[in-house]
């Protein structure tokens, strides 16, 4: 087992989590991470598996209730593991049925959903496209029956302007934001900041600064 | 949706702050690694201090099988310094990122293993309360052109009780800030475009419709007469 690595794969995990969890947009899906996750899971699994029948099959012995203590205590950090996955691939889609127009309607969004998601995203399209069509969509004038239509607003985009608490991981120095008047702000190593989210978007990607 | 918050709640800080680590000292044998993934956590012996992740060193404690040696920063000398020094300036002193889901914990499952107890734990509240009250004088200095609020010192508890208020806060001073100046907007078929004061009547669009909604409310009444008419007609036989 390599330790030195494992370190890194479940905080990098936690902090993967955490920005999706305070970002209006999504992330590109963190396939090398959640393999190593699983793959983790699936060794132990089979670890319990296999000690509940020992377990079973031998009644009454001393070591019984210690391989029952092992068990249990591996069956925790499995249920843990299971319980951060499970949140960060609900809140993905979350977020895609929220904006599914925006999303198929966006190659570079589209890419940062895996394989699985993107199936999810056709299936639910199709289901909501017929929906629509079948409650009122028809009955509506032809000009008025499109639901991808972004000029008369119809697409819900994510809103870049939301306020998100975020963390800085390197000194930046003095950086200007551009609004409607610009600000300059000195961004140092390990200050925190609740700021527009489109301001540090671009800080994120290379993990100059995390979302928290 | 739950699941799309933008914050954490207390059991969700709770859970992150089982993976910080900890030292007890067990009083069972265990001769096996334990094999997680963030580490192997070596095998166990009676009175040999080993560290641990928190929610494995609560687990244990619940069952008895060790004593949990209690953090530097929750002993009476440390608490009682840190107090001092937060009445005795404005800005925030630095405390654990966990330090109140810890000491939570730690009282609720750990209480003999601390010195002190009741001591202690009036300290943390007392320093809670004093932080609130900081926290609450620091909100009041948000203008309306304030365009971010730092927060280095804050746990990770009383950022995420903050957040709703101030993300929505900053986000609505945003809104009215850039009220004025122009912001793309989807194009709505003859209005103007960075005009916020639409009349909505004025559109030709809407005055073509106008007939179809009367016939339809037409057809309403008649389906509804004719179903009263009936009505009434099988309540006579």
């Amino acid at each position: 087992m390599e330790t030195t690595n494992n370190i890194t794969v479940l905080s990098s995990f936690i902090q993967a989590w955490t920005n999706e969890k305070n970002s209006p947009e999504i992330f590109p899906y963190e396939t090398d991470l959640i393999t190593e996750i699983r793959n983790h899971i699936n060794t132990q699994q089979q670890i319990i598996d296999k000690n509940l029948e020992q377990i079973k099959e031998e009644e009454t012995n001393n070591n019984d209730s210690q391989l029952m203590f092992l068990t249990n205590i591996m069956l925790m950090e499995v249920e843990r593991l299971n319980y951060l996955l499970r949140s960060y691939l609900r809140m993905r889609l979350d977020k895609i049925e929220k904006y599914p127009v925006y999303i198929l309607k966006n190659q570079q969004v589209r890419e940062s959903l895996s394989k699985e998601e993107q199936q999810f995203l056709a299936g639910y399209f199709k289901l909501f496209e017929k929906h629509m069509k079948n409650s009122f969509l028809e009955k509506l004038p032809k000009p008025l029956q499109k639901i991808d239509d972004e000029e008369e607003g119809m697409v819900a985009k994510p809103d870049v302007n939301n306020y998100v608490a975020c963390k800085i991981n390197e000194d930046l120095g003095e950086v200007q934001f551009l609004e409607a008047d610009t600000f300059n702000l000195t961004l140092k190593k390990d200050d925190s900041y609740i700021i527009n989210y489109d301001h540090i978007k671009p800080f994120i990607q290379s993990n100059k600064v995390s979302l928290i | 949706m739950y699941n799309l918050q933008n914050n954490f709640n207390p059991q969700e800080t709770e859970f992150l702050s089982g993976d910080e680590p900890i030292k007890i000292i067990p009083n069972f044998t265990l001769n096996q690694k334990l094999v997680f993934l963030n580490g192997e956590y070596g095998p166990f012996q009676p009175s040999i201090p080993i560290e641990v992740p928190l929610w494995l060193a609560l687990t244990l404690r619940r069952q008895e099988k060790c004593q949990i040696t209690i953090p530097v920063w929750l002993s009476v000398e440390f608490l009682q310094d840190i107090l001092k020094e937060e009445k005795s300036r404005k800005k925030l002193s630095k405390l654990h990122p966990y330090f109140s889901e810890i000491s939570a914990q730690l009282f609720e499952h750990a209480p003999n293993d601390i010195n002190d107890f009741e001591k202690v734990r009036t300290l943390v509240e007392d320093i809670w309360n004093v932080r609130a009250s900081k926290i609450r004088e620091g909100i009041k200095d948000i203008t309306n052109t304030t365009y971010c609020l730092s927060i280095s010192d804050l746990t990770v508890m009383e950022r995420e009780l903050l957040k709703p208020y101030a993300t929505s806060a900053l986000k609505n001073i945003w809104l009215i800030f850039n009220s004025g100046k122009p912001i793309k907007r989807p194009n709505f078929p003859n209005q103007p475009e960075t005009n916020t004061n639409t009349k909505i009547g004025t559109n030709t669009n809407t005055i073509e419709e106008e007939p179809l909604i009367e016939k339809e409310q037409e057809t309403t009444k008649r389906t509804l007469r004719k179903f009263t008419t009936e009505d009434m007609e099988t309540e006579q036989n």
